[in-house]
């Protein structure tokens, strides 16, 4: 975990300095010494950059044992999260096209045929209803305005 | 105290109207249908079921809100004693005695005293409420701006303080809320900051987006590592016996005790929230208990102390929420976002202008620990069936509510974008354990915080001697500092360590 708290604590430090830049970019100061729109988050920004600072600092100090074990995903189980990652993004993207419905099932049909590797009748049906009985619950009965895509047409 | 008696009366009038009644039923059964889902806490719940109560009137909407809080806060305790899986943090606790008493087939005794545990700490909790929100809300009209920036910043720094397993990456988290908070129009100026071309960013980020997102996308994205099947959840078959014995009674009266009064008065801390209620009244019975080595081997009182406080909190939680309009936990935070939805503005003057809203939410509460009761004792073997479901059912349907329930606050396809980007934010966060709801919390509180010190700063004409010179700013200051500082020295350092070693 040590090697992992040091390499977060020095993202935040790059974030802190990012956040920093793109402050200094506002005003700091307004008409009367007020504060600018600038100040608030500039503040925060050099906070975060001794925050990280300060992470990278107390793990490079202490014994690696105090800060516990990472355990990084396999590759396989890294490969599992970006597959159930990569489905939700083009549901998303089929969303306003497809609509609510057919990006719905399309999504549970890449997690269970495709990630869960499914050949089962029983993942058909979930497929089929899972969609179906959202679909019935929100745009039926709760009238929820969701995108109805093609099916509108 | 013989007005808010006056007051709770007409509230109940209110409340017991069929169509009020109907709604609290519907909000508990609901809220509890919801929190037995695994990765969909308190917070998800209320954000994903706002589309149900979007269109009633205020005094029901809210009627029905607090419905789903004690419902959604039920369903978590169910599914952290039958599977060990808690459906929210401030659940964690209840595993560790909870899931053993269900090893030993004794579910039922365990999920009943949850149940009874719950209604009884939580009336508890919502007469304190009753008996004390009234002198709150006299006391609140005192808090000028710089009070309440101390305000603020004394929840953020509580909050951080029993976070997780570093103080260090406690603040980073609640930074990042707080810069996060930051991107939109300026809340004085108008000028937009962190915008980056994306004009649907103007109003901000979206609350919803982020809370899905990092709690419940970052859940599922974190359990699918392995592969699901059908083996993450074992459900025992037999729940027959289904309340606690005398014996369980007798063994968990100091526990409930103890457990309604600390989670009320955490409650009432702006930041502090049931996960810390719910630990510590779990640590100050295994230190007081005569019999300290049955603990984590299926104590009742195990189990009696942590729901108490958990359900006794909520009511604690109410006072800063309505009276000064800090939410106190994840779940207010998002109560406040629909209290706004509803164009009402929480503070003292609520107390004094809405009446006829505040009263019968207050009163709906009563109204509400009797129907969790109610529905809960004979339903549990069918929440509990519902966890037959292999993951492989149950994850899709997640990512399928989260959608609907961010979709459908604006209409925004960039809002679910959001969304997606939370829950890789969310994992990343578990990965490398930074706890999420500092972020949560500071992101709510971080408008509120710039708002009052900016203001500050323009009564004292930029001077920040504005904070130090008023004497309940300077204490509430004081009391953040010594918050701050205390987890370096001697004993409290010992106290976050022990609280910290029974969170992991």
């Amino acid at each position: 975990m040590r090697k992992v708290d040091t390499a977060t604590g020095l993202f935040f430090i790059l974030f802190g300095l990012f956040g920093i830049t793109q402050s200094l970019g506002l005003d700091l100061f307004s008409r009367g010494a007020r504060l600018g729109p600038g100040m608030y988050p500039l503040l925060l920004s050099i906070a975060m950059t001794g925050l990280g600072a300060l992470l990278v600092a107390s793990r490079l100090r202490g014994e690696p044992e105090r800060f516990g074990e990472f355990h990084p995903p396999s590759g396989g189980e890294l490969t599992r999260v970006v597959a159930v990652m990569a489905a939700v993004a083009l549901s998303i993207a089929l969303l306003p096209f497809a609509g609510y419905f057919l990006s719905t099932l399309a999504l549970v049909a890449a997690l269970l045929f495709g990630v869960e590797r499914l050949r089962t009748w029983r993942a058909l049906a979930t497929t089929l209803a899972l969609p179906a009985i959202f679909f019935l619950l929100f745009v039926v009965l709760l009238r929820v305005r969701l995108p109805g895509g093609i099916i509108d047409l | 105290m013989t007005e808010s008696i006056g007051y709770l009366i007409d509230g109940f009038g209110v409340a017991l109207t069929l169509e009020n009644l109907m709604w609290v039923f519907i909000g508990v059964f609901v809220g509890t249908l919801v929190g037995v889902l695994p990765g969909l806490g308190t917070p998800a719940t209320i954000a994903i079921l706002l589309p149900i109560t979007i269109n009633l009137s205020p005094a029901t909407g809210l009627i029905t809100m607090a419905g789903i809080y004690y419902g959604s806060k039920y369903g978590g305790s169910t599914t952290s004693i039958l599977l060990n899986v808690p459906g929210e943090s401030s659940s964690v606790v209840t595993t560790i005695d909870g899931y053993q008493m269900a090893k030993q087939g004794r579910a039922g005794p365990a999920l009943g005293m949850a149940a009874i545990a719950s209604f009884i700490a939580g009336t508890f909790g919502v007469i304190g409420l009753t008996i004390l929100a009234l002198p709150i809300a006299r006391w609140a009209l005192t808090f000028g701006p710089p009070e309440y920036f101390a305000l603020v910043f004394m929840g953020l720094v509580s909050i951080v303080f029993l976070a997780g397993t570093s103080v260090i990456k406690g603040f980073i988290s609640a930074v990042l809320g707080l810069l996060l908070a930051t991107i939109g129009s300026d809340i004085v100026s108008g000028e937009t900051r962190f915008i980056f071309g994306q004009f649907q960013l103007l109003d901000g980020v979206e609350f919803i987006a982020l809370t899905i997102g990092i709690f419940a996308l970052g859940e599922v994205f974190l359990n699918v590592e392995k592969p699901v099947g059908a083996t993450i959840f074992k459900v025992p078959n037999r729940l027959r016996e289904l309340l606690p014995s005398r014996q369980d009674f007798m063994d968990s009266r100091f526990a409930m005790a103890q457990g309604s009064v600390l989670g009320f008065l955490i409650g009432t801390l702006p930041g502090a929230g049931a996960t810390v209620a719910s630990f510590l009244s779990y640590i100050v019975e295994k230190r007081f208990s005569r019999h300290p080595e049955r603990f984590g081997k299926g104590a009742v009182e195990g189990v009696a102390a942590p729901e108490a406080a958990n359900n006794s909190e909520t009511g604690g939680a109410m006072i800063p929420l309505l009276t000064l309009g800090i939410p106190g936990s994840g779940s207010t935070a998002v109560m406040l976002g629909f209290l706004v939805l509803y164009g009402l503005q929480p503070g003292p003057l609520l107390f004094t202008e809405r009446p006829e809203v505040v009263w019968p939410v207050i009163a709906s509460m009563y109204i509400g620990n009797v129907a969790l009761l109610i529905l809960n004792l004979p339903l549990v073997p069918m929440w509990a069936s519902i966890l037959r479901f292999p993951y492989y059912v149950i994850y899709p349907a997640i990512l399928l509510i989260s959608v609907v329930g961010v979709y459908s606050v604006h209409g925004s396809i960039f809002d679910v974008w959001m969304l997606m980007l939370f829950g890789v934010v969310g994992y990343v966060m578990r990965k490398v354990d930074i706890p999420a709801p500092p972020l949560v919390l500071a992101f709510v509180l971080g408008p509120i915080a710039e708002r009052a010190f900016r203001q500050s700063l323009v009564m004292s004409q930029g001077s920040l001697d504005i904070f130090i010179t008023r004497p309940l700013s300077l204490a509430l200051l004081i009391i953040a500092v010594v918050l701050l500082v205390l987890p370096l020295f001697g004993k409290a350092r010992r106290l976050r360590q022990n609280v910290v070693e029974e969170e992991v």
